[in-house]
């Protein structure tokens, strides 16, 4: 453990020495999330200041799991986008092989070489955002938000993976980040606005629905057990899933163009 | 006349094997497009009375098919182009580098519907037999497929300003993603114009993003159909964004020095 702590402390360093060496990207990079933020920021606003509520939600419960959602995907973009989205190309290029044959987790080293550091800066703007609407919370609720919010950084984390682990397959993906991030998007709204979608698409939609939706539910008072149940679930079986499927697509892996 | 058209149907099949050759892409990136459509269209059920549930429902359904044809986004390949340096390539060959890659890009849209034609055809058949396009009739059709056309053009154009910024900064991809963002948000992608205030929504009908959306779906689902005043708009800001692109593109091949950036 201290070992891998010691491996993300060095990579930690790098990636800044990286980041500041050409520091106008990481300004504009930084403008660009920020950008993005404000995208979807404006759209939610507008909809709320329209509707009041959506899916019984109010405005401040929207408001939280919108911003629970902006920093679960800050954090997993910080510490696994530049990796992952490499990976695929990786793979295909043989250049897995060099990770392979280090004496570290392959799944651990092959995700997180490099940090994207503006994302990590828009994962705080909305944790800041969020402050402005929560309502009082005991210390409990914050612990179990805490854990809960983990859990839904490592379910997005692994729903990336798996898809970037179709690329032992089907080679190259290159539109599957932007399928993620499309999906992912449904994050942004409580799962109850999703009660009337036919039962074959939930299935899709539901760990990209309750991975921000849950961690928000403890913090606006909504929890319920039932969600609470299906993001256990989702978990374990996107964790297991996800090692599974990664182990075994590294077995029939033989380097380049496989 | 025959050979210079000749050659630009050439680049045409060119995109289309190109295309092709990427087809799961294709389509994953065309699933891409609709699936923040139906995403909004879910959310906006939840409103029930308080939206007009039968004109959001053909809103988002035809905003789905219209924008595969009318949005593009295609400025990081003129900017790799030229970034690159593959730009001298295109030079020496004898024809135009915007109007090849007009007719090339062209084909996007039409594999796009190839692609996921069951889809298109089912969507048309719930919206017309559902009745959800009441003011549907042949003017409107013919006006909704020229619109269509130069909605295309119009993004078209934008992506070809965005792209050839890169002849002066590399943070052409910065702007031309704070674009894309802005076209998706201002264009009717996510909600139509009609939801932000009426001083937003005024200010927005001046802006050349509604001509890439939310102007077809006027066309399609509105009572009255948008007047003549609308359309000059609208063609001033096409002629506005290629007589721009032509003239940046000028400018820019004057300065590039064909090794890259």
């Amino acid at each position: 453990m201290v070992r891998y702590l010691k491996i993300v402390w060095m990579i930690f360093k790098v990636s800044m020495v990286r980041a500041f060496r050409s520091r106008l990207s990481l300004v504009f990079g930084f403008l660009l999330t920020t950008g993005w933020l404000l995208h979807s920021l404006i759209a939610t606003i507008i909809l709320l200041w329209r509707y009041n509520e959506i899916a019984g939600w109010n405005r401040s419960e929207i408001m939280v799991l919108y911003c629970v959602w902006g920093l679960i995907n800050g954090v997993v973009v910080f510490f696994f986008w530049p990796s992952l989205t490499q990976l695929s190309n990786k793979i295909v290029d043989g250049d897995l092989d060099l990770i392979l044959t280090k004496p570290v987790n392959e799944i651990f080293l092959s995700s997180m070489n490099y940090f994207g550091f503006h994302n990590l800066l828009n994962g705080i703007m909305y944790l800041v955002i969020m402050f402005f609407f929560l309502p009082k919370v005991g210390i409990v609720e914050v612990l179990l938000f805490v854990v809960l919010c983990v859990m839904g950084m490592v379910m997005h984390y692994f729903l990336w993976l798996i898809m970037v682990t179709f690329s032992f397959k089907f080679g190259r993906l290159m539109g599957t980040f932007d399928l993620v991030a499309v999906f992912r998007s449904s994050g942004r709204f409580p799962p109850e606005a999703y009660s009337k979608v036919p039962l074959v698409y939930l299935v899709l939609f539901v760990p990209f629905v309750v991975y921000s939706a849950v961690p928000a539910s403890i913090l606006v008072g909504r929890s319920d057990w039932r969600w609470i149940t299906v993001f256990m679930f989702c978990f374990v079986i996107e964790v297991v899933f996800g090692m599974w499927f990664w182990k075994r697509s590294v077995k029939e892996y033989s380097s380049a163009s496989s | 006349m025959l050979t210079v058209l000749r050659k630009y149907l050439l680049t045409t099949r060119m995109g289309f094997q190109e295309l092709l050759a990427f087809r799961a892409n294709l389509f994953v990136w065309t699933i891409v497009a609709i699936i923040p459509t139906f995403l909004s269209l879910v959310i906006f059920r939840t409103f029930g009375s308080k939206v007009n549930q039968d004109y959001i429902t053909a809103f988002f359904l035809s905003a789905s098919l219209i924008r595969n044809v009318t949005i593009l986004f295609a400025h990081d390949r003129f900017a790799n182009d030229i970034y690159n340096g593959n730009l001298s390539g295109y030079l020496l060959k004898p024809f135009s580098y915007i109007v090849g890659y007009t007719f090339r890009l062209l084909t996007g849209p039409l594999i796009k519907f190839f692609l996921v034609f069951p889809f298109v055809i089912y969507i048309i058949y719930f919206l017309i037999s559902g009745d959800y396009l009441p003011y549907l009739n042949l003017e409107r059709v013919i006006l909704l497929v020229i619109s269509m056309a130069g909605g295309y053009l119009l993004s078209f154009g934008i992506s070809l300003v965005i792209g050839f910024l890169v002849f002066w900064t590399e943070f052409m991809y910065f702007f031309g993603d704070m674009v894309v963002a802005t076209t998706l948000l201002f264009s009717g992608a996510v909600f139509p114009l009609s939801i932000f205030p009426d001083w937003a929504e005024k200010i927005l009908n001046y802006l050349p993003f509604r001509y890439v959306l939310q102007f077809q779906l006027d066309i399609l689902l509105q009572e009255k159909v948008p007047g003549v005043r609308d359309f000059a708009v609208f063609g001033f800001y096409l002629v506005v964004v290629w007589v721009v692109a032509f003239w940046m593109f000028r400018l820019g091949v004057r300065k590039y020095e064909a090794y890259g950036n």
